[in-house]
């Protein structure tokens, strides 16, 4: 199941809430029980063959954590425990791309196997490695069968993340109060659900179809077309996903569950390194404790830190999407990360600074050209981003006006990204049950209502 | 304000904009949902991007006695000329890319309710070899519009692009412009694109010679003929008092040479030969081919790439038809595939530069 959709909003939500507070006020634990049935519910509904895959990943590692815990060979366990989750993960969504990839260079003909992949495997995989990882550090015990599972399972999270830490979530779990329904952070929650769904199925869905036709028709597209094209999706992404991550902490704040942030205001951000910190910021916690860090970190010098950086962020590259194009988009950003931290090794201690408008300028730059890639592939992302910089035909390539129109909501968009402040800034500062509230809460929720079903755009040429 | 109140005044304060935007919906039906277009009042866009939302609410409750349909290759007909020449009244149902499956599918719900005399569709050459049950990838079909499902409706009735449409209508009530699109202009594409040898040709120079053949397998043979037999044969079969005109369109000698080139003529040829022996022989398939008409498939000027013809050929096939000129028989079938084979196969397509 999806948030933005009818089934979710007017039937499993109210269900799901109405059930699990009913519940609680007979027994936490049975109520946790409902939410974990709940969001079995929820993840099934799209197609239940994937239901027993996740349980069976959930069960295996649950295992796996007790006896990582008790074993006298934890490094033994640990690693069979977490070779399994990748052999999962890759057998999934790599097998394709390896096949494709052996028939591309040495010429043979093997069929792809159309493996479908169970929705969410990255962030549930990702999730329970972590947590295995954590027991062997000792840093968490083992915790119960009951816990455990609906850590994993927790619909907010199961299907974009954000991902969660389980020493994070499981104490919420058994506190009575957050069992109890708390009416001011319902609404705040709502809020919070409204904002993330209208980024995502107003300003996010309008772009999508200007990003494909502009991506689609990379070949003839004018230096306006590349730029509206590239503005496009480099927001569509950020509307997107941030998007879906603040319906997530609604959708929290609703069963009184704290979860992570994950977006705050990335596109604001002074450097690569800060940029990190502030797009997916649970999958960058994820890289530096699980990647970086055992790879060596930067307790092995600055050349060994260099290139665990490098390596790391090849592999979250790769993480994203079984293509090369996904790849070639982890190796830019793990140069980006390199030259960042080259930099500030070579400037600071000579006190050089960068204006704060420049370095804005070349990190959205940098990490855009990263996103024409991740989107476009290598050939085309670079044939879009020379056409941005056809210069002659600015004065040659005429603009219609639905070219006009878009590019001044792009121009909107730029100054909500760029200086605005963010949904979660502006509703923990100024959210209150005021009459403007109503009036803010009733058009974000009528216009989202009319926006969740949009007519599917015939793409002529894709036959 | 206390927060229990807030949320209450909330959630009875969102109803009523969305209701009156589903009475609306409900009332106008821009896409024939529900019932017959209220012409009288407003006015109804038919137009090509919609083509998949509006086809099964024309096809349940218009009333005609004959049935224009196909891809983009029939997009140009006109409805009228088809009015005149069989003495019908003829609804357009374009379906451009459409495969096969989604256009029979249409076809047999308008049999549920209505008596057809005619069906006048185009068969695409590169729709034939296609498994019966496929549509078309990366498009999500509206299915609401196309079940009794009253539930799945709501994505009808609070949907953008459905209220955008009663907005324009509701600019031309205004001005008092009521009506519907004709369907002679319905699909029409034709002041949409430049025609001419140069567009057709796009800087192509030459043909080169194949380097590989693409084989025409068992596989293949069973998939065309399954899906042949299945979404055009079956519905001929079981409607004995329908006549149904079907139609090989004329594509360029230069769609003819990129197949050529491509090492996929002889495949074509093979998959149009199962599909033409499999259609004669009936008496209410009325079965033609325009390949063989020269005059059209080598004018690239009359093109606008390498397989969509103007509409003036359009409408010089509906006259063809009428006077069953270029109709393949049970008697001609054979000396059709030889003679076109010998053609295509033959022709040299270096000659057109």
């Amino acid at each position: 199941m999806l948030f933005n959709s009818y089934e979710f909003i007017f039937f499993f939500l109210p269900v799901t809430l109405l059930g699990y507070f009913l519940i609680a006020k007979k027994s936490v634990k049975l109520s946790n029980v409902w939410l974990t049935l709940a969001s079995f519910f929820f993840y099934g509904w799209w197609n239940i063959r994937f239901v027993p895959i996740l349980s069976a990943s959930i069960l295996w590692n649950f295992i796996f954590g007790h006896l990582i815990h008790k074993s006298k060979n934890k490094k033994l366990v640990l690693f069979i425990a977490i070779a399994v989750n990748i052999a999962l993960l890759g057998y999934f969504k790599y097998t394709d791309f390896f096949i494709d990839s052996i028939n591309r260079f040495a010429h043979t003909d093997w069929n792809l196997l159309n493996i479908v992949l169970p929705l969410g495997i990255s962030f549930w995989t990702f999730t329970q490695t972590a947590y295995l990882v954590d027991v062997y550090r000792g840093k968490t015990e083992p915790c119960n069968f009951l816990d455990y599972v609906l850590f994993v399972m927790i619909f907010p999270h199961l299907i974009s993340g954000p991902i969660i830490n389980h020493s994070e979530m499981i104490p919420q779990f058994n506190e009575k109060e957050r069992h109890k329904f708390n009416l001011d952070n319902f609404a705040l929650g709502l809020m919070f659900f409204l904002f993330g769904l209208f980024k995502k199925v107003v300003i996010a869905d309008s772009l999508a179809p200007i990003v494909d036709q502009y991506f689609g028709g990379a070949d003839a597209l004018s230096v306006w077309g590349a730029w509206i094209g590239v503005f496009a999706y480099t927001f569509q992404l950020y509307f997107d996903f941030s998007g879906y991550s603040e319906m997530a902490l609604g959708l929290g704040k609703m069963i009184n569950i704290d979860f992570p942030i994950n977006f705050d205001s990335p596109y604001k951000s002074k450097s690569p390194i800060e940029f990190w910190q502030r797009w997916h910021m649970t999958l960058g916690s994820w890289i530096r404790d699980y990647l970086y860090i055992p790879l060596g970190g930067n307790r092995k010098g600055q050349v060994r830190k260099m290139l665990n950086l490098f390596i790391a962020m090849t592999l979250s590259g790769f993480w994203h999407g079984a293509g090369l194009k996904y790849i070639v988009w982890g190796i830019w950003h793990g140069l980006l990360l390199v030259v960042n931290h080259s930099w500030r090794y070579f400037a600071k201690p000579r006190n050089i600074k960068i204006p704060s408008f420049v370095a804005k300028f070349m990190t959205f730059a940098a990490i855009t050209a990263g996103w024409v890639i991740f989107r476009g592939g290598v050939k085309r992302g670079l044939k879009i981003m020379t056409k941005m910089f056809n210069i002659e035909s600015i004065f040659t390539a005429s603009v219609s006006g639905n070219q006009i129109f878009t590019i001044l909501i792009l121009i909107l968009l730029s100054v909500t990204v760029f200086i605005m402040p963010n949904v979660i800034e502006v509703l923990n500062g100024r959210f209150k049950t005021s009459k403007r509230w109503i009036l803010v809460a009733v058009l974000l929720t009528d216009i989202c209502i009319l926006c969740i079903s949009r007519n599917s755009v015939f793409l002529y040429f894709d036959f | 304000m206390k927060t229990k109140k807030w949320l209450i005044v909330y959630i009875l304060s969102s109803i009523p904009l969305l209701a009156l935007i589903a009475a609306l919906t409900i009332f106008v039906d821009p896409y024939f949902h529900y019932h017959k277009p209220h012409t009288d009042l407003f006015f109804y866009e038919l137009s090509n991007d919609n083509e998949r939302y509006l086809n099964d609410g024309i096809t349940l409750h218009f009333d005609y006695d004959a049935i224009l349909t196909g891809t983009s290759m029939m997009e140009n007909f006109k409805s009228s000329e088809f009015d005149a020449a069989f003495d019908c009244k003829t609804i357009k149902l374009p379906y451009r890319g459409g495969t096969l499956y989604e256009i029979n599918s249409n076809q047999e719900k308008a049999f549920q309710n209505h008596s057809v005399k005619y069906i006048f569709r185009s068969l695409d050459y590169y729709m034939l070899n296609k498994e019966s049950t496929e549509k078309r990838n990366h498009f999500t079909y509206p299915e609401y519009l196309y079940n009794k499902n009253l539930v799945d409706d709501v994505k009808y009735i609070w949907n953008i692009n459905v209220l955008s449409s009663i907005a324009k209508s509701f600019v031309k009530y205004l001005k008092k412009e009521s009506g519907i699109t004709p369907f002679d202009e319905y699909g029409n594409w034709m002041s949409e694109y430049v025609f001419g040898k140069k567009e057709v040709l796009k800087g192509r120079t030459k043909f080169k010679s194949p380097k590989n053949f693409f084989e025409f397998t068992e596989q293949d043979e069973n998939r065309t003929r399954n899906n042949v037999q299945k979404n055009i044969v079956d519905i001929a079969v079981a409607h004995p008092e329908t006549q149904f005109y079907y139609f090989l369109p004329p594509y360029s000698i230069a769609e003819w040479g990129i197949l050529y080139e491509n090492g996929d003529l002889q495949r074509r040829l093979k998959e149009e030969a199962i599909t033409v022996q499999l259609l004669v022989g009936y008496d209410n398939i009325h079965l033609f081919s325009f390949n063989s008409k020269t005059d059209w498939i080598l004018n690239l000027d009359r093109y606008k790439d390498s397989v969509h013809y103007d509409d003036k050929i359009n409408s010089e096939m509906v006259k063809l038809m009428r006077e069953d000129k270029y109709r393949i028989t049970k008697e001609n079938v054979d000396d059709y595939l030889k003679s076109e084979t010998d053609f295509f196969m033959n022709f040299d397509y270096n000659s057109i530069f």
